[in-house]
């Protein structure tokens, strides 16, 4: 069995708040595997303190990798990646908390079936770019380290002190799963999409609308098919006859 | 024009504990806005103390009050929060999708209490 896409919800708020909870969504299927990602902006950033699945008394998930720094002279963003390996099957939302009220606040998740569960992830990776002091166009883009047929998930926070209401397209190749943009959120946008990986490197990139002053943080994690469930390779049979 | 529809929560002291509001959705809703007012130096006895914890949590019933399904929800603690502007927010929101032509209960838990604010619950159209 191949890696299959099962379902994603996000949620947001741009006005103040230290915790947000999705509507409710599925997760079924076999060999599972939950990737998350937050972005947060605030005049005083804090860490993440949870991400869960079943709400605020859930399954906690493993961070993968957080992104503080993209913007040095605009220190307010910040991103988080996290995952959860074989998340209970059922209908239920995904959670996240900051340690105190932040400006504004995003969250996304995304599940996976068919994810091995001995070695669900390969090395994550990240990149992340200052844009300060000026506006700048941005191109946020990572590289992931994979092999053919891995799914890479990409998450993408970007920051604009601008507050341009920017939005955001996802590279060529990716199928975008969850966006929180424009109007919903002036200050940021997040992003999550994935792609079957083809090579030994999976570029995941996105595009923005316009410039922005601020920086963004970029993830991208490998997820590993269940083994011996790569795409069927043809078959030449010489000597038959 | 945008169609809107608002239920506003009163100003009044809410004690420690669960309750909640429920609101009939409009055919044309596809967005609830849930708004609760925050301490600002002008406001100063709206939901003042930082450790006082409010959740919202919003629930959503296709079946007139059979069942139940979350429908997302946002959590804040009080006091003053100066915004990276170095403005003070006057209040705490969360907005979220809304399926028309059924029933939305939102729910609201206080911790470390009491909590002097009023809110809204607006439904739109986009």
């Amino acid at each position: 069995m191949a890696i299959a896409f099962d379902a994603s919800e996000q949620a947001f708020s741009g006005s103040n708040v230290a915790s947000l909870t999705t509507p409710a969504f599925v997760i079924g299927g076999s060999n599972r595997y939950l990737v998350a990602g937050t972005g947060s902006g605030a005049g005083t950033r804090q860490a993440v303190t949870a991400v869960k699945w079943g709400g605020s008394g859930g399954t906690g998930l493993t961070q993968q990798g957080s992104a503080v720094d993209f913007s040095p002279a605009n220190p307010y963003f910040r991103t988080t990646c996290w995952g959860l390996l074989a998340p209970t099957a059922q209908s239920a939302t995904l959670y996240a908390s900051w340690a105190s009220n932040q400006d504004e606040t995003a969250l996304a998740g995304a599940s996976y079936t068919g994810v091995d569960q001995a070695t669900p992830t390969g090395t994550l990776a990240t990149a992340t770019a200052n844009l300060s002091g000026g506006t700048q166009t941005p191109a946020p883009t990572v590289d992931a380290s994979t092999v053919a047929d891995d799914w890479v998930v990409d998450i993408v926070w970007v920051g604009d002190t601008s507050g341009a209401s920017r939005t955001i397209t996802a590279g060529a190749g990716q199928t975008a799963r969850e966006e929180v943009e424009g109007a919903n959120l002036v200050y940021e946008c997040l992003g999550l999409s994935d792609e079957i990986a083809t090579g030994a490197t999976t570029t995941m990139s996105w595009s923005i609308s316009g410039s922005v002053n601020g920086g963004w943080g970029m993830f991208a994690l490998p997820l590993k098919p269940v083994s011996g469930a790569v795409a069927p390779k043809r078959l030449t049979l010489l000597g038959v006859g | 024009m945008p169609l809107i529809q608002t239920a506003t929560l009163t100003l009044k002291n809410y004690r420690d504990g669960d309750r909640s509001a429920q609101v009939i959705t409009p055919p044309w809703a596809r967005r609830i806005r849930l708004t609760l007012q925050r301490c600002t130096t002008s406001t100063p006895t709206l939901w003042s103390q930082a450790s006082t914890y409010v959740e919202v949590e919003l629930e959503a019933s296709a079946d007139g009050g059979v069942t139940w399904r979350p429908a997302g929800g946002w959590g804040a603690y009080g006091g003053i929060h100066v915004r990276r502007d170095g403005t003070e927010a006057s209040s705490s929101v969360g907005r979220f999708p809304c399926a028309g032509g059924g029933l939305v209960r939102v729910r609201f838990a206080i911790r470390n209490g009491p909590c002097r604010t009023s809110g809204d619950i607006q439904l739109t159209d986009g």
